[in-house]
């Protein structure tokens, strides 16, 4: 099982974002046919829409997940890391977010500088999540806070993708 | 003798690690015997002058004019270059128009020209050819002590950490080695014996010793990070020829800049390896994963296989119990 954390732990997403944990579900992210794998380039003009995710876990489970980039603005220097790009609550289990609550709408990523993470954290509810008011601001954001906050507890599920900006001018 | 990597002092004196085939290791050169350098270079080196000798054995980074030395006012380093890289080679004007066979035969004649007479018998070798080269030049005075009147330092050579004491006849004391400051480690008893070298170090027993180091290039690879920061100035003006850094003036802020520089490509490759590590590592893990699970699927096809002949099947529309016979 370790070999399913292990890039996590090399590419430094289980230590910036989240602390150490087991995956005990399977998730599943894909932009249109591209399926993510840890570490994989995936390029903005491909994500400006939210993903299918697919996860896997029993029916009476609720799930969260959370999008967030610790990158922001350059991974050289991140100084409003992370920058949340989606926030979705109380999924069921064996579905996928678009079955759950919305929180904070999907955001594409847009990296100015630089080759971001863009890491996608799935945590099991304890029971239904209360309800918060809207979120003011996505950058700032603290992933392991906000499970503490909501005792969500270690995530359940994690991967990542890195995604940098795209040249500008293509040539014809 | 260390080499590359660590290794304190083993103040022993030429041919142990020898590292044929690879004269750029600058801090082993010396270590070659002359065979492996002749090997190496593919030609004899007995008529060969002494200048022509250092420069094919030193790469062509230490590319420098081997300044001739003589009176030099001391502390300095013959070569003007010394700002540049270090490592210069200086030997007296004599001697570098000599031919290999002719020192040779100083050295045999038991050093007419005045060395130390320590040398005497401790070092001789049997033949030309299985001598150091770090002997050879140190007989031969490259490094000189006594032939040439002048105390002004002689030999820039990082030499791997001689034993010989002899050598030390110089003054290097006065040859304050601006690299001096990068080594790390702090001057040495002269009299010591187990010279220390992380670098090569050439290491008179009469004087402090400096640390030399032939070629910026081992020292970077050996301390990166420590002697950066400190090389950067001079390297820095080497390798960064556009900027106005040049002007001393400004050379203190251009040293924070690159020093800073230098930080942030770090860390960005650091970063740049670690992606590429980690989606390697996924890759890998996926493809383990899927073989495995390829393996089962087949066996289980083949054990599905097997079970579906093997049970015999009732006719579906078999109504009453007959004692039909089995397939």
């Amino acid at each position: 099982m370790a070999s399913f954390i292990e890039p996590l732990v090399v590419g430094r997403v289980i230590g910036e974002v989240v602390d150490l944990f087991v995956p005990t579900i399977n998730m599943s992210v894909n932009y249109g046919s591209k399926h993510v794998n840890n570490g994989c380039e995936v390029k903005p003009s491909i994500a400006v829409n939210p993903p299918t995710i697919h996860i896997s876990g029993k029916r009476t489970d609720l799930y969260t997940l959370v999008m967030t980039d610790p990158d922001a603005p350059s991974p050289s220097d991140p100084r409003m890391k992370e920058v949340i790009h989606w926030l979705v609550v109380d999924i069921p289990g064996g579905t996928d977010p678009t079955k759950g609550h919305d929180i904070l709408p999907y955001m594409g990523p847009h990296p100015p500088v630089g080759i971001h993470r863009y890491v996608f954290v799935l945590f099991q509810q304890r029971g239904h999540f209360p309800v918060i008011g809207p979120v003011h601001t996505r950058a700032h954001f603290n992933t392991r806070l906000f499970a503490s906050e909501y005792d969500l507890g270690l995530p359940v599920a994690t991967v990542f993708f890195n995604s940098q900006k795209e040249p500008a001018s293509r040539r014809r | 003798m260390g080499i590359h990597t660590t290794a304190p002092g083993s103040g022993g004196g030429g041919g142990e690690q020898p590292q044929v085939g690879n004269l750029a290791r600058q801090g082993s050169v010396y270590s070659l015997t002359l065979n492996e350098v002749e090997n190496h270079l593919g030609e004899p080196l007995h008529s060969m002058n002494l200048d022509e000798l250092l420069k094919s054995v030193l790469p062509a980074e230490v590319n420098q004019p081997i300044a001739v030395d003589v009176d030099t006012a001391s502390g300095q380093y013959a070569s003007g270059s010394g700002l540049q890289r270090q490592g210069s080679i200086t030997m007296p004007r004599a001697l570098s128009k000599k031919t290999v066979d002719e020192v040779w035969r100083d050295i045999q004649q038991g050093h007419p020209k005045g060395e130390d007479e320590r040398s005497l018998g401790r070092e001789r070798q049997a033949t030309l050819g299985e001598m150091t080269l770090e002997d050879f030049l140190v007989k031969a005075g490259v490094v000189v002590e006594g032939c040439i009147k002048d105390d002004g330092l002689i030999g820039n050579i990082g030499l791997v950490g001689s034993s010989d004491p002899v050598v030390a006849a110089q003054d290097f004391a006065q040859g304050t080695n601006w690299f001096q400051q990068y080594q790390q480690m702090a001057p040495m008893d002269p009299q010591q014996q187990g010279q220390q070298s992380m670098m090569g170090a050439y290491i008179p027993s009469r004087s402090v010793p400096h640390q030399l180091c032939v070629g910026g290039s081992i020292m970077d690879a050996v301390y990166p990070e420590a002697q950066m920061s400190m090389s950067s100035p001079t390297l820095g003006a080497l390798s960064d020829p556009q900027t106005p850094g040049r002007k001393r003036a400004a050379s203190g802020d251009m040293v924070e800049r690159r020093q800073k520089r230098m930080i942030k490509n770090r860390e960005s490759a650091a970063r740049s390896r670690a992606r590429k590590q980690a989606y390697t590592n996924e890759l890998e893990n996926k493809v383990s994963r899927l073989e495995e699970e390829n393996e089962k699927l087949k066996k289980q096809k083949e054990l599905d296989k097997l079970l579906c002949s093997a049970p015999p099947q009732e006719p579906k529309y078999q109504l009453r119990r007959t004692s039909s016979a089995p397939f």
